[in-house]
């Protein structure tokens, strides 16, 4: 009889229930099957192996060497992913510094493989399109101004346009209107992606002879002595500032 | 303690404080486990068509008997991890049988182990093979349910457990199983 006699109402009702057979007649096959089915669990034990039988007699197992083998297959597939994870972080240089240079060391040392230490260079970024210099701010290989174009258009009053015709054309005229501001201005932006200071004397010598950025003649001159475009650039402005306020 | 003789021996109640006698490593105690749950374990893997069942009820005491010591829920535990252990042997034999080489079919007469008489075998032979016959009608899970079920004499609940499976789900494999084995025997597709 089983021990779970509710369980098996569902087969009961089926005529499968264990002894059900006396019930509904032993030609029932369904009921034939099930007896010879559970039958199969009513047979002796089979003999145990000598190894279970030290378990039986109260032997303590040792630690069981497939346990162990998967302990360490398991261990080392874990380090090997790790490792491997570290060095390729460590060739592009995602690590933080120190942990990057020990890793580094250890490759370069142990492996026939070389991680350089130094951080990549930064790319150089390509220059904005309001960077770019338009036919107009096109270098002119001389220092000295050259005029490229007859002026055409008139100064307007803004400040910014006079320095910019000033600076174009490189003559003192643009400080004509007496506005040393533009010339000095404007010149030093034409000069910061360009002229290399060509265009910045017409601005200061422009300020300088109408007497309004005098002063700002010596930093804003000083670029013509130095091949550095960037200071000369950062000088005019400067020099192109004093020059707007010692006009106003 | 007799274990391994021919004949069918009263099996012993697996009783919680026979499972707590166990896992403090009393013999007798460990003895008395193996005799209630063997039978029905080979039983089990017999069913199931496993190649050496002797073998791997071995195997299943080897992995369990270590273990008592962590087993909860008493007697009733014991089973359900006995049999949960069995399955899991029974799966490996399987996958086992499918990567290996095809093997002979058993041969009686070059076996020189068999003890008792030669009707009783033969019988318990015969009896075996259509049992297989009929299961063998069965797709895999209600195979197992069945086994489970009839053989080591589980619940639902336990079954479920040991499947992994819903116990709504498991009465309707049962269910299912019951119908095809039915309607196979009415139409003679398989005899007893």
């Amino acid at each position: 009889m089983s021990r779970f006699s509710d369980d098996f109402d569902d087969m009961d009702a089926q005529g499968v229930r264990h002894g059900a057979g006396d019930v509904l007649g032993a030609a029932d096959e369904v009921t034939r099957f099930l007896t010879e089915l559970r039958a199969l669990g009513d047979g002796p034990p089979p003999a145990p192996s000598a190894e279970l039988a030290a378990l039986l007699g109260g032997a303590t197992p040792l630690f069981g060497r497939r346990a162990l083998v998967r302990t360490a297959v398991r261990t080392g597939a874990i380090a090997a992913i790790l490792l491997g994870v570290l060095v390729v972080a460590a060739a592009s240089h995602s690590l933080p510094s120190p942990a990057q240079r020990v890793v580094s060391n250890v490759v370069n040392v142990l492996t026939p493989f070389h991680i350089g230490t130094d951080h990549p260079q930064p790319m150089i970024e390509p220059p904005r399109p309001s960077d770019k210099p338009t036919p107009t701010q096109l270098p002119s290989p001389s220092p000295s101004p050259t005029p490229t174009r007859p002026r055409t258009t008139a100064p307007v009053v803004g400040g910014e346009d006079d320095g910019r015709n000033g600076g174009r054309d490189g003559r003192p005229g643009s400080g004509d209107d007496g506005r040393g501001v533009g010339g000095g201005d404007d010149a030093g932006r034409s000069s910061s992606g360009v002229n290399e200071g060509g265009s910045d004397d017409g601005g200061a010598r422009a300020g300088g002879s109408d007497g309004g950025g005098g002063s700002d003649d010596g930093p804003s001159s000083s670029p013509r002595t130095s091949p550095s475009p960037s200071r000369s650039s950062e000088d005019d402005h400067s020099g192109g500032g004093d020059g707007s306020r010692d006009d106003g | 303690m007799h274990i391994g003789c021919e004949e069918a021996v009263s099996r012993p109640e697996l009783t919680d404080e026979l499972v707590a006698a166990a896992a403090a490593g009393d013999p007798d105690a460990r003895g008395a486990i193996y005799q209630a749950l063997a039978p029905q374990v080979l039983g089990y893997l017999k069913a199931r068509g496993v190649d050496d069942p002797e073998a791997v009820t071995n195997d299943v005491f080897l992995q369990l008997l270590p273990q008592l010591g962590k087993v909860t829920g008493g007697g009733e535990g014991v089973r359900r991890l006995t049999f949960t252990i069995a399955r899991a042997r029974m799966v490996d034999a399987a996958r086992a049988r499918s990567r290996s080489a095809p093997t002979v079919p058993y041969q009686p007469e070059s076996d020189a182990r068999t003890v008792g008489s030669a009707e009783d075998a033969a019988h318990a032979a015969l009896s075996l093979a259509r049992v297989q016959a009929v299961l063998d009608v069965l797709p895999d899970d209600q195979r197992d349910v069945l086994t489970l079920r009839v053989v080591a004499d589980l619940s639902i609940e336990q079954v479920a457990a040991i499947m992994g499976r819903s116990v709504g789900a498991v009465k309707q494999l049962q269910r299912r199983g019951m119908v095809a084995i039915r309607q196979a025997l009415a139409e003679r597709r398989v005899t007893l």
